[in-house]
């Protein structure tokens, strides 16, 4: 019998939107626990999708065609191979990181249920992305993204919500209209005369070479303003700090963990994969802004004294290193960058919810109004260690081995990039441990914030959340070739038309 | 059996992961024992290592990651430069684990002291057991984590919080050199391990590419410098002593510092191949033994005599490293971890006699009452000043004979440091030497002799676990130079032997300093090296005699030139103003600058229409117009697609 697997994954979320909307009033608990239960079915399903047997995998490993209106262009066409199998699954555990966290961490009760539907609205879009192997298809979920994102910064987030939100859309909005130009002229310009139009990467990417290099540059720009707007790049980030300080911290797992790494996808399989002449063109150019971002986030996040704008700014930087990785152009560097889009979704949303886990005992996210907190706290001084030792690359532990990569297949372009960028770890280190010092180091400030310290250290249902999340970036610390290995060949596979040209 | 080099990682691991994750149910003897027992155990495995010591295959081998032609795998060397700084880390840190028991009673905090000692144990020894250099990455990290844990161990004093902050940003630095060092060699060689990167062809070839070779050495010993507190790296080892003592003597004198030298002789074959680094390593040893030397000069912080001192001999080790005398190096590290250990456990005797204070103007006379810390430390102070028999004079030898004071240059030294260079390094080694016994004398007078200062009528007694250990290092620091009598036996040489002589250090252009001369000494430097090292000591009682009549009553103001050798020459303030403050202003400017100015151009120009009026409609609507609005935009989106899609139609 034939099972549409991929279909499947994209539209189970959908389903369980659906279901919970429609669910009659059910209490908080319930409804969280059902919502994660559905979360865990759609991880384990994801699981599956690795083909952690044979490291010799290269290209799809599963391609889902359906012809849904064949002569306007637009099919329905999922594909997998173990780069987006990767970030599905990322996406997946995700979800339900964020749904543990909304139920326990930072418990969001306004609408539970509403809430929870949008999130998994939202798993639908990413993953949808992640699987698309047509453009039109891809442009959709692009596209399907940014409403439950809306709602999500827009209804349940802080003071500054609305303008967050807006902002934000605004943004991307203007980032996926040249994407559209851009998908929109490549209809023009590769159905033959009187021919049937094809949108499907595959025949797209046979026909780009045909094109003359000028377009093949400007169509590129099309997409990669899309994809620039949602990592962000240097100067288009300015949505990104009110964005996630202004969201709860669960929405902001979602953003900063999932959302983020469509740019980078989008960078690396509709950008690199798709163009590789323009692709050569641009990467010096992409590469540099690549550092701009690095050290553009981490000098900010050593000024900044809110927490969780400090960290926003650290993910900014640390999104630099993945798209540096992307336009070093060889296996190390693209092996780097998607076992970092891992890495990062995992050190990332833990810090923000680790920040909202505090937040909830401490009413200050002011550097300037806290410190000492370890005498009270020492678990979750403990917790904020690790994750920041993670966060700012301390070997041993997993954004090290993404930083490895990268660095390596940057240095192998040019040494220069590599010189760069470790300023940046430089930097990361410098604020990483300014951040932590002020907040549990140094004698404790007898403000009103530490005096009204309601609940003491980590709680059971923290434990539940933060061990597994600790356990994984020590693993894959430890032990990176889990994910790089079963991406080495499809990553070889997929450069050898970029670098032969 | 070369397995146990296993065991030796795995303990100190464990015994950090029972003390920090069991720490609160246990009680505080307890941990206190698992911390030692953990480094007990290792010391032991490391011995049956040693004892048992293969032909140098590493063990326990997996593949840590893989992308395209690059492979990385992971494992253990326990080959006898591995073993050797195992039985140093494990052997003085077993003393110091014990010292601590009784120096750290009493303290808050105390399991989780010995959870972060047993952490560095384990960082240390992987970086000295590590096959490869990204492992080595792994531990050379490992220990700068755990020296910031240890340097900001009392984390309500800012001074302390601090201090551990400087030592990690600059370890840092050194860590991403070390990195950077790591993508020349892979890129180069194609290669991680050490037994593949030394056998490249690449690096032995007849015709190698020497530019490629001195990007390697040079990015590495950044790593170096940054870790053994070498110019310009070194600000943070004096600010290193807020932690508490026992940290000292183990992380910053006897065996972390000493990782920068362990990878320049690990490395040999690399450094000694680069013609730029053979000439500046040595260069800057120097340098820094002697700008260290000139600072320990007037310190009045007890702890800050013996860090400059650490420095100071740090530069000696390199001295010799650099110009590929490996073991004289190596031995010199081993008499400096037992003497320095040695020195600054007693010193962490007086100051927890004296209740924490450390400023050594406020102590004196203090032998009569530590008749032990007393004689414990003229041993450390005796053996750093290269008298004989003590420790240090053999050692120092070993590392000042590589260099004649004459000018007729070193026959073994073809690479590298001219006759000249070596002259003058060798001057710089014997003026080192001198303010060397000055500084050391000066401190045990100041401490130990005259009469006493007013504060120190009440002591706390030195407890037994604080005794043995110092009693087994003052042992070790008076014989522990004998394992190379020159001219008779080289214990230490032999034992180093299956190393040095293969062809991987002998193919070397300095191969034939690697051991020091065999014949006996070279006579002018040993006349010109003893002579320093007692007239150093005559010109400290000179200059101290008066504290035996009368110790001033008030502590005079510093002048001029001492403030500027107080206070390290004002290097780390000038960083501190020049690349500090200027990251810093270009985060604020950042912050307050260009992002605010961004937003409100954002806000005020594109999103200016739709933001303005949703707000006007919002007063009816509550705010759901911009739902509405983006549903809309949505609509656009959709139309846009079906009308280019239609007129592609046609």
């Amino acid at each position: 019998m034939y099972i549409p697997f991929l279909t499947i994954l994209v539209f189970f979320p959908l389903v369980g939107a659906l279901l919970l909307l429609l669910l009659p009033r059910l209490n908080v608990r319930t409804l969280y626990t059902l919502a994660g239960v559905w979360a865990l079915l759609e991880l384990i399903g994801a699981a599956f999708l690795v083909d952690l047997g044979d490291y010799a995998t290269a290209g799809y490993n599963a391609i889902e065609p359906l012809n849904w209106v064949p002569s306007l262009g637009l099919n329905y066409r999922l594909g997998l191979d173990n780069i987006s199998a990767w970030l599905v699954i990322l996406t997946a555990f995700l979800t339900l990181v964020t749904i543990v966290g909304a139920g326990f961490i930072a418990p969001i009760t306004d609408r539970p249920n509403v809430f929870l539907a949008w999130v998994f609205g939202l798993e639908m879009g990413i993953i949808g992305v992640f699987l698309s192997t047509n453009l039109l298809l891809f442009y959709v979920f692009w596209e399907v993204m940014i409403i439950p994102a809306y709602f999500l910064i827009g209804q349940w987030g802080g003071p500054n919500r609305v303008r967050a939100a807006v902002r934000f859309v605004l943004y991307t909005f203007a980032g996926s209209l040249l994407m559209l130009v851009s998908i929109l002229a490549l209809v023009f310009l590769t159905t033959p005369a009187g021919g049937v139009p094809s949108l499907d990467f595959e025949s797209v990417r046979k026909a780009i070479v045909g094109l003359p290099a000028g377009t093949q540059d400007w169509l590129f720009l099309g997409f990669a303003a899309g994809f620039i707007v949602k990592v962000p790049l240097i100067p288009f980030q300015s949505w990104l700090p009110d964005a996630y300080s202004e969201s709860p911290a669960p929405v902001t797992v979602m953003l900063a963990g999932a959302m983020s790494k469509t740019g980078a996808y989008g960078f690396l399989r509709f950008g690199v994969f798709l163009f590789p002449n323009a692709a050569h063109d641009f990467a010096p150019w992409l590469a540099g802004l690549a550092l701009v971002n690095i050290i553009y986030g981490a000098l900010a996040a050593l000024a900044q004294t809110d927490l969780r704008r400090l960290l926003a700014y650290s993910s900014l930087s640390h999104m630099g290193f993945i798209i540096l990785g992307i336009f070093a152009m060889n296996s190390q560097g693209v092996s780097g960058a998607v076992l970092q889009m891992v890495n990062h979704g995992i050190v990332t949303p833990a810090l923000f919810l680790a920040l909202a886990a505090m937040a909830r005992r401490v009413p200050s996210q002011n550097l300037n109004e806290i410190g000492g907190l370890q005498k009270v706290m020492p678990r979750l001084a403990a917790l904020f260690l690790v994750l920041g030792l993670a966060s700012l690359g301390l070997p041993g532990l997993n954004q090290f081995a993404g930083e490895f990569l990268i660095l390596g297949g940057s240095f192998l372009v040019s040494p220069i990039y590599a010189v760069v960028a470790v300023v940046g770890l430089v930097l990361a280190a410098w604020y990483m441990m300014r951040f932590f010092q002020a907040v549990w180091h140094g004698p404790e400030k007898h403000s009103t914030a530490v005096q009204s310290i309601k609940v003491m250290d980590m709680q059971l249902p923290e434990f539940a959340l933060f061990v597994p999340l600790v356990l994984l970036i020590v693993l894959l610390g430890v032990a990176p070739i889990i994910v790089t290995g079963p991406l080495s060949n499809t990553v070889t596979a997929w450069l050898a038309p970029v670098i032969i040209r | 059996m070369p397995e146990a080099i296993g065991l030796v990682v795995l303990f100190p691991l464990l015994g950090f992961l029972l003390v920090a994750m069991f720490g609160p149910r246990l009680s505080e003897r307890s941990a206190a024992v698992a911390a030692c027992a953990a480094v007990g155990l290792a010391f032991g495995a490391a011995i049956v290592a040693t004892l048992g010591i293969g032909d140098g295959k590493s063990v326990f081998n997996y593949d840590w990651t893989v992308a395209g032609d690059w492979r990385v795998s992971f494992g253990l060397l326990a080959d006898q430069l591995s073993v050797f700084m195992a039985l140093i880390v494990t052997g003085v840190g077993f003393l110091i684990h014990v010292y601590a028991v009784g120096y750290m009673a009493g303290e808050e905090n105390y399991r989780r002291f010995f959870a972060y000692l047993n952490l560095f144990v384990f960082a240390m020894l992987l970086l000295v057991t590590s096959d490869n250099f990204v492992l080595l990455l792994v531990g050379w990290a490992g220990v700068g984590l755990a020296s910031f844990l240890l340097i900001g161990f009392y984390t309500d004093r800012p001074s302390a919080v601090a201090a551990a902050r400087k030592a990690f940003v600059i370890n840092t630095i050194g860590d991403v050199g070390l990195l950077l060092g790591i993508f020349v060699i892979f890129a180069n060689t194609n290669a991680i391990s050490y037994a593949r990167v030394f056998a490249s062809p690449q690096l032995t070839g007849v015709t190698v590419d020497h530019n490629w070779i001195n990007w390697a050495a040079f990015f590495l010993f950044v790593g170096c410098a940054a870790k053994s507190a070498q110019l310009p790296l070194h600000t943070w080892l004096p600010d290193a002593m807020e932690g508490p003592t026992p940290v000292s003597a183990l992380i910053h004198a006897a065996t972390m510092v000493t990782a920068g030298v362990y990878l320049v002789v690990r490395a040999g074959p690399i450094f000694g191949r680069s013609d730029v680094m053979s000439i500046a390593i040595p260069l800057l040893g120097a340098a820094t033994a002697i700008y260290a030397a000139s600072c320990a000069l007037v310190q009045t912080d007890l702890k800050r005599v013996l860090a400059y001192s650490t420095m100071s001999q740090l530069g000696y080790m390199f001295m010799a490293a650099g110009t590929g005398a490996y073991q004289a190096a190596l031995f010199h590290l081993m008499t400096h971890a037992f003497f320095k250990a040695l020195l600054f456990l007693t010193a962490g005797a007086v100051i927890h006699a004296l209740g924490g204070e450390q400023d050594m103007r406020k102590m004196g006379g203090l032998g009569r009452q530590l008749p032990l810390a007393r004689g414990t430390f003229l041993i450390g102070a005796l053996a750093i000043s290269g008298i004989p028999p003590f420790a240090g004079f053999f050692s120092k030898e070993a590392i000042l004979g590589t260099f004649p004071l004459l000018g007729d240059g070193n026959p073994g030294i073809t690479y590298g440091l001219g006759a000249g260079g070596q002259a003058l390094i060798g001057w710089v080694g014997v003026v080192t030497a001198l303010m060397t016994s000055f500084y050391m004398f000066r401190a045990y007078f100041m401490v130990f002799e005259g009469r006493p200062a007013e504060q120190t009528a009440h002591l706390h007694p030195t407890g037994q676990a604080m005794s043995i250990p110092l009693i087994v290092l003052g042992l070790l620091s008076t014989i522990g130079g004998l394992v190379m009598f020159p001219g008779l036996w080289n214990v230490f040489g032999d034992f180093f032997n299956r190393v040095f002589t293969t062809q991987l250090y002998q193919n070397l252009p300095n191969a034939k300093v690697i051991a020091p001369p065999t014949d006996g000494l070279e006579v002018t430097n040993l006349v010109f090296a003893l002579g320093a090292g007692f007239l150093g000591i005559v010109f400290a009682g000179l200059a101290y005699q008066r504290l035996w009549r009368n110790r001033p009553t008030t502590i005079e103001p510093l002048r001029g030139g001492q403030n500027f050798l107080l206070n390290g020459w004002f290097i780390d303030a000038l960083y501190n103003q020049t690349i500090a403050a200027g990251f810093k202003g270009l985060g604020t400017l950042i912050v307050h600058g260009i992002e605010s100015v961004q937003q409100v151009l954002v806000d005020r120009g594109i999103g200016g229409a739709i933001w303005g009026s949703s707000r006007g409609v919002r007063r009816t609507e509550t705010g759901y117009v911009r739902n509405y609005a983006l549903v809309m935009m949505l609509g656009v989106v959709a139309i846009l697609i079906y009308v280019a899609i239609v007129g592609l139609q046609r």
